[in-house]
């Protein structure tokens, strides 16, 4: 469904992404991971349209979509959350979800004057399609609460509602598990192996909490200094020489 | 909601019938300013409260609106003021566009900055372009709508509070639409955070420029109501007094709630005349009460209301 080729990114003479080749195939969760600053973030900056790549294609469908604009790789269905944290801190959860449903809200300019028949019904069923998304991720109790009154790891589950919410095709989680807990990290592995097929098409993510990537990842894609390491299933990787070198350091 | 329509038909309601019964002339000349500071500030408040940004040269679209009515309605070109109104909105609205298209792709004091300077430019246009403008002379007898002398209780002050209440009643009808509509949504999310809206979907700059042509033609309106009122326009329309008037009201009231523009409105336009007698300390007083605004209730008296009765705002589930 997405395919990456020969991605490269250079800040100056720094190379932060160098000849990156993935795909994520229809139905699958897809990982990326690497230590600190390996480029996986800027991997997703560059999928999304917020950086141009130096090198390299992006293709979705089979069609190029490199350096599109992100508000139109989102109106492709490629929907993407932030590393640090970025929701909509003035309003309820709920209105944060409500919000996030503007592709199926939008309307033309002029009809802000002269409502569509019909539009009622959009709004009740936006407002039932957030409310069930809050239930997914667990933040149902929690409709009503102020953005700016969450707890860290509500807002890392509000910000996959938020995703949600955009009917994604491709969902694109950057650390979804940092500053969770050990128990809630379980809760959101549980329900990330749930949304392919259901809720979306497929998954990407970029996390270090290992053990939620080893427990949910089809398939496993390392970076390290910009540049792809390894890439296989869960199991492969665990047994990757240079991979366990790159985070563990060499064996004496 | 709800609550909000309420308020806002409440207001016109009270406005039209103390219109109709009222018989002091000073009264209804005190009216007509509340309902045509409700019209500015609510434009204002569209920039303010649901762009984010703030802009300090509003007032170029208020006093365009004003010089449209008075040299299209004049003795050289001479159309109906029932076309120059709409077409001193549209005049105002695509200065808009165009001033738009420059400010929005800045941000903070920049857009503050520039915003202040387009309306300087215009009032110097406005003192020094004679042959258009007639200079710092102004336009004089300008004329009122025909259609007040077709019915002779609404000869003189009453005619023009009953056009007030229509234009007041379309402007907030426009920003009502405007606030609860995807367009409205959108630009609140792009308000929030600019790059959640862009990774849902959303295309920044094209409801940052939607509001501000929307605000700008209210703003052309109120101009216009202004200039057929007053029947004077001079550079003084560009100047600063009515900015930081339109810009107590908006902060007073609320900004980004759709009642504190009609509070605001009423609030100010009282004070103004309650503390006329202190001739140059009233300003000093306003420069204080929006200082005391700023630092206790940013969200000014609507948004107390709001935050202390959330029910009749918030979006809730129905479940």
């Amino acid at each position: 469904m997405l395919e990456v080729k020969d991605l490269s990114k250079s800040f100056g003479g720094i190379h932060a992404v160098q000849n990156i080749d993935f795909t994520v195939p229809t139905g699958r969760i897809v990982s990326l991971i690497g230590p600190n600053g390996a480029g996986k973030t800027t991997c997703f900056n560059l999928i999304t349209g917020f950086y141009q790549p130096s090198r390299g294609h992006v293709l979705w469908d089979g069609a190029d979509v490199t350096a599109s604009k992100p508000y139109d790789m989102a109106q492709r269905g490629v929907i993407r959350t932030f590393q640090k944290t970025n929701v909509l801190r003035g309003m309820s959860a709920f209105e944060n979800v409500v919000h996030a449903h503007y592709l199926r809200d939008r309307t033309p300019l002029w009809r802000t004057f002269w409502r569509e028949p019909g539009s009622r019904r959009v709004q009740a069923e936006i407002d039932e399609s957030a409310s069930t998304l809050l239930d997914l991720v667990g933040l149902g109790k929690r409709k009503d609460v102020g953005a700016g009154s969450l707890s860290c790891g509500e807002l890392r589950l509000l910000e996959v509602a938020v995703a949600l919410g955009a009917k994604p095709r491709l969902l694109m989680l950057d650390e979804p598990a940092a500053g969770l807990n050990t128990r809630e990290a379980e809760e959101l592995g549980g329900l990330l192996r749930r949304l392919p097929g259901e809720w979306v098409e497929s998954l990407l993510l970029v996390e270090h909490n290992m053990h939620l990537v080893m427990q949910v990842s089809d398939h496993v894609v390392v970076m390290n200094f910009g540049k792809k390491l390894a890439s296989g299933t869960p199991a492969q990787i665990q047994a990757n020489e240079e991979v366990l070198e790159a985070y563990m350091g060499k064996a004496a | 909601m709800k609550f909000e329509r309420n308020v806002m038909a409440g207001f016109l309601v009270v406005a039209f019938l103390l219109g109709a019964f009222l018989q002091s002339e000073y009264l209804l000349h005190i009216l007509i300013l509340v309902l045509l500071y409700t019209i500015l500030a609510a434009s204002l408040n569209l920039i303010v409260g649901y762009v984010g940004e703030f802009p300090l040269g509003h007032v170029a679209f208020f006093g365009l609106g004003a010089y449209s009515v008075a040299i299209l309605s004049g003795p050289d070109i001479g159309w109906p003021m029932l076309v120059t109104i709409p077409l001193a909105a549209v005049i105002a609205a695509a200065a808009g566009w165009l001033i738009g298209r420059i400010t929005l792709r800045l941000n903070g004091p920049f857009f503050v900055i520039v915003t202040l300077a387009f309306a300087e430019v215009l009032r110097l246009l406005a003192g020094n372009w004679i042959d258009l403008t007639n200079g710092p002379m102004g336009i004089s007898g300008i004329g009122h709508p025909a259609i007040l002398d077709w019915w002779p209780w609404l000869h003189g002050k009453r005619g023009f509070v009953m056009m007030g209440v229509v234009l007041t009643a379309f402007a907030l009808f426009v920003t009502w639409r405007v606030v609860y509509s995807s367009a409205g949504r959108a630009a609140v999310t792009l308000r929030e955070n600019n790059y959640v809206a862009q990774s849902i979907g959303i295309k920044p700059l094209r409801y940052s420029m939607f509001v501000f042509v929307v605000a700008a033609f209210l703003a052309g309106i109120s101009g216009a109501y202004y200039a057929t009122y007053i029947s004077f326009v001079g550079p003084e329309v560009f100047a600063f007094p009515f900015t930081a008037t339109m810009i107590i009201i908006v902060l007073l009231g609320g900004k980004g709630t759709l009642t504190g523009p009609i509070l605001g409105a009423i609030i100010v336009t009282l004070l103004e005349e309650y503390l006329r007698e202190f001739k140059e300390v009233r300003l000093s007083l306003f420069g204080l009460i929006v200082m005391a605004v700023v630092l206790f209730a940013p969200d000014g008296v609507m948004g107390y209301v709001r935050r202390r009765f959330p029910r009749f705002y918030k979006r809730t589930s129905h479940a």
